[in-house]
């Protein structure tokens, strides 16, 4: 039987869903809550590791129980989630390079766009002028490479040795700092432990490559599978379309699940190879180059595929905090390293930590003020948001014995420059009021 | 070996199960952490007593059981029990962020000293100390079995408290002279205060409740929880995807499809009517047009509460476990 009514029949079979959602809401509950499952179920069940008999046992009982019921949809969304706090920190460029997939098609995307749009043509050949004045302007301010090696020795040794013209020397020593002083930086950490990978994938959702993505994503755990797969394709978008979207809206749409990727863990100590086939630093730009890839970018209107490399080449630290405005970010790692950005996660700048341990934790009560905490004993605080000082640990926090090292903190509270409290490892908080003067245990 | 069993079932067990054992312990690269040979053993030991509810495990499934545990993270789990600091420092390094990410994402926007809370007092179980900061005999890792994965099922807890806090927070409000009786006066109560009273409407809804209730008798499990999960619980068509292990796509043209098949059921027991029974008077089917009134009445502004219709008209209880 059917309805010959001018309402979309599917429309109304969506009004009569909702009419039904209700009497099920209403038939919920009535288990008793010494019959759910506990958590390890639960997780069971969502890892997909119950056997099938398992599997209709426990579903039969979801079905009539809204408590459990709620329990998986916050479980659900707690994985879903997890990526979206991650992307919103890192700023709306890292929402867009998750969005829209592997960063490989996303560098394709604006070449695309211009073919395919004959509209944007019009803006090629202003574009591509601007682009060679610029480039011919980088390339005559820069020195040859053994130039700029000469004067990379000779800021070291104080020996003027450049083999450049004199009148250039002054003129192009300036604009070689940036290099000199990105040559200059403390070589890259080392590869990530196996346990890191988990760590990177939460700083940095795209990788840059997709050999070492695919890898990346095969370690994955099950909630951010959905932020490495690629999109859904647009006859399942268009079939989407039809449902609910004010609720479906609420969560950008997740991508198709592989069935073969989810079974590998993280933890599960497998070796390194993502991290090492991605570079931990990304290439020190030349500002000619920049200039030319910004310039292209602002003509097609496309995200800066620099920006987005940079971003997917994140390297080992993966511990982002950012100020209560969200416009100065931190990103913390391994080997002291410390980088800073201003603009909501775009850039990122080294910063000079003067540790070499590993950064666990931190906190910014305001754009210039920020606490950093790790092992062993490592406290650091900044006031200006670009110089860090160290900061001694309680002398009451070593362990019984002198000779013990100085505990990892693994956590920082800070409200402002002076009020801050540290946590170790073994769940001692200590609380200083004067910037670091001095330090008192909480009971 | 676990204190619940007695000396000679555990070495009983380790004599069955030797060869698999051993197999299972170099799999768990437990002695990364420098978990014995014996300690894995009654993890693992523990685990099928749990699983199976006996202190003898049966043999049969047990070795495939075994084999589909997350031997690592068990592993990983059995060290941090017995308070092995390189075990300590990868589960703070790899574990934690994700732990308080999820606490953040389980609490919301504004709750941030709230998931803070949450995942540090979950972490703090974890090390061994109670709610009050005392240390406990047991740690929380002690209800992990390595079934699932480590960090899914440190989700799977913060979940369960959150919403256990929750429920408890919410007041019931008892309302005052309940209603007990059957739908059609809980109906009929509902309509009163309407001073233009359609009689249409204290006709037709009555039955429409009857076949909605039959509708969903007649759905089956999966396809019941599906409708629960996305219309009660608000999760989205990617969440209910990955829970089911589907395509997106697939549970969209799942969920179209158990709408168009309930419409289809609704509509058929409104046209075939119903026999007189347990008292009540039969009913002829309704007509099309009737059949069209009647959804119309339910799914305009007209405050018509199913739900309280279907309550006092309890649907056929289903048993758990088939």
């Amino acid at each position: 039987m059917s309805f010959n009514t001018p309402d979309d029949p599917r429309s109304r079979d969506a009004r009569l869903a909702r009419l039904l959602a209700e009497a099920l809401k209403s038939q919920s509950g009535r288990r008793e809550i010494s019959a759910c499952p506990d958590a390890e179920v639960l997780a069971t069940y969502a890892d997909h590791g119950l056997a099938e008999q398992e599997t209709a046992r426990w579903e039969s009982h979801f079905a009539d129980c809204d408590r459990c019921q709620q329990i998986i949809a916050v479980l659900a969304a707690s994985g879903e989630e997890l990526t979206e706090a991650e992307v919103e920190k890192l700023g709306s460029l890292a929402a867009a390079s998750v969005a829209r997939g592997p960063v490989a098609r996303n560098a394709a995307t604006p070449w695309m766009m211009i073919w395919r749009r004959p509209a944007l043509w019009r803006w090629l050949v202003p574009a591509a002028g601007l682009a060679s004045a610029a480039l011919w302007f980088a390339l005559r301010q820069a020195p040859p490479p053994q130039a700029l090696s000469s004067q990379k020795t000779a800021a070291t040794t104080g020996a003027p040795q450049s083999e450049t013209a004199p009148g250039s020397a002054a003129a192009s020593a300036k604009s070689d700092e940036t290099q000199i002083a990105q040559a200059n930086l403390p070589a890259p950490p080392a590869a990530p432990r196996p346990g890191t990978l988990l760590r990177d994938q939460e700083a940095a959702p795209a990788n840059s490559s997709t050999a070492a993505r695919k890898e990346r994503t095969d370690k994955q755990e099950t909630f951010s599978n959905a932020v490495q797969e690629p999109r859904v394709s647009e006859a399942d978008n268009a079939l989407e379309a039809r449902e609910d979207t004010a609720k479906d809206s609420r969560v950008p749409s997740a991508q198709p699940v592989d069935k073969k990727s989810q079974a590998v863990d993280a933890l599960g100590a497998a070796p390194p190879v993502a991290a090492a086939a991605a570079p931990s630093t990304p290439p020190p730009a030349r500002e000619g180059e920049r200039a030319v890839r910004q310039e292209l970018d602002r003509a097609t209107g496309a995200p800066v595929p620099a920006q987005l490399k940079a971003l997917t080449q994140t390297p080992s630290p993966a511990l982002v905090f950012a100020s209560p405005n969200r416009r100065a970010l931190w990103r913390l790692g391994s080997g002291g390293r410390i980088e800073h950005s201003i603009d909501q996660g775009q850039t990122w700048r080294p910063q000079t930590s003067g540790v070499t341990a590993d950064l666990l934790a931190g906190a910014a009560p305001s754009e210039k003020i920020a606490w950093v905490v790790g092992r062993p004993g490592a406290i650091l605080r900044t006031e200006d948001g670009e110089h860090w000082e160290r900061v001694a640990p309680p002398p009451t926090a070593q362990a019984v014995a002198p000779q013990s090292p100085a505990p990892d903190w693994i956590n920082v509270e800070a409200r402002d420059a002076l009020h801050a409290t540290i946590i170790s490892r073994d769940l001692r908080r200590f609380v200083t009021e004067d910037g670091g003067r001095s330090w008192l245990q909480e009971k | 070996m676990p204190p619940e069993a007695s000396v000679s079932e555990f070495a009983a067990f380790l004599a069955a199960y030797a060869s698999l054992l051993e197999s299972l312990y170099l799999r768990a690269n437990a002695s990364r952490w420098k978990v014995t040979y014996e300690e894995f053993a009654a993890v693992l030991y523990r685990s099928a007593v749990h699983r199976f509810g006996s202190a003898q495990p049966p043999s049969e499934g047990i070795e495939s059981y075994f084999q589909a545990l997350h031997l690592e993270d068990l592993a990983l789990a059995c060290a941090l029990r017995s308070g092995s600091e390189p075990a300590w420092e990868q589960f703070v390094t790899d574990c934690r962020p994700v732990l308080h990410a999820s606490a953040r994402a389980i609490v919301g926007a504004g709750g941030e000293a709230r998931a803070r809370e949450l995942a540090d007092s979950l972490y703090a179980e974890l090390y061994g100390l109670d709610r009050s900061g005392a240390v406990r005999k047991n740690s929380l890792l002690d209800y992990f079995h390595g079934r699932s994965k480590l960090v899914t099922w440190l989700r799977s807890v913060l979940a369960q408290r959150h919403v256990d806090a929750l429920r408890a927070s919410q007041r019931l409000e008892p309302l005052d002279d309940e209603p007990t009786a059957s739908h059609g006066a809980a109906f009929a109560r509902a309509n009163s205060a309407s001073e233009n009273m359609d009689l249409d409407r204290v006709r037709l809804l009555p039955r429409l409740a009857e076949a909605i209730s039959e509708a969903l008798a007649a759905l089956p499990v999966p396809e019941r929880l599906l409708l629960s999960l996305y219309y009660v619980q608000g999760m989205t068509l990617a969440q209910i995807a990955r829970m089911r292990d589907v395509h997106e796509a697939t549970a969209s043209r799942r969920l179209q499809s158990i709408r168009r098949e309930l419409r289809e059921r609704v509509e058929c027991a409104l046209a075939r009517g119903s026999a007189a029974h347990d008292g009540r008077a039969g009913a002829n089917g309704l007509s099309p047009t009737e059949i069209r009134r009647c959804l119309d009445y339910a799914l305009d502004d007209w405050s018509f509460d199913l739900s309280s219709i279907l309550a006092a008209n309890a649907v056929p209880g289903r048993t758990e476990g088939k």
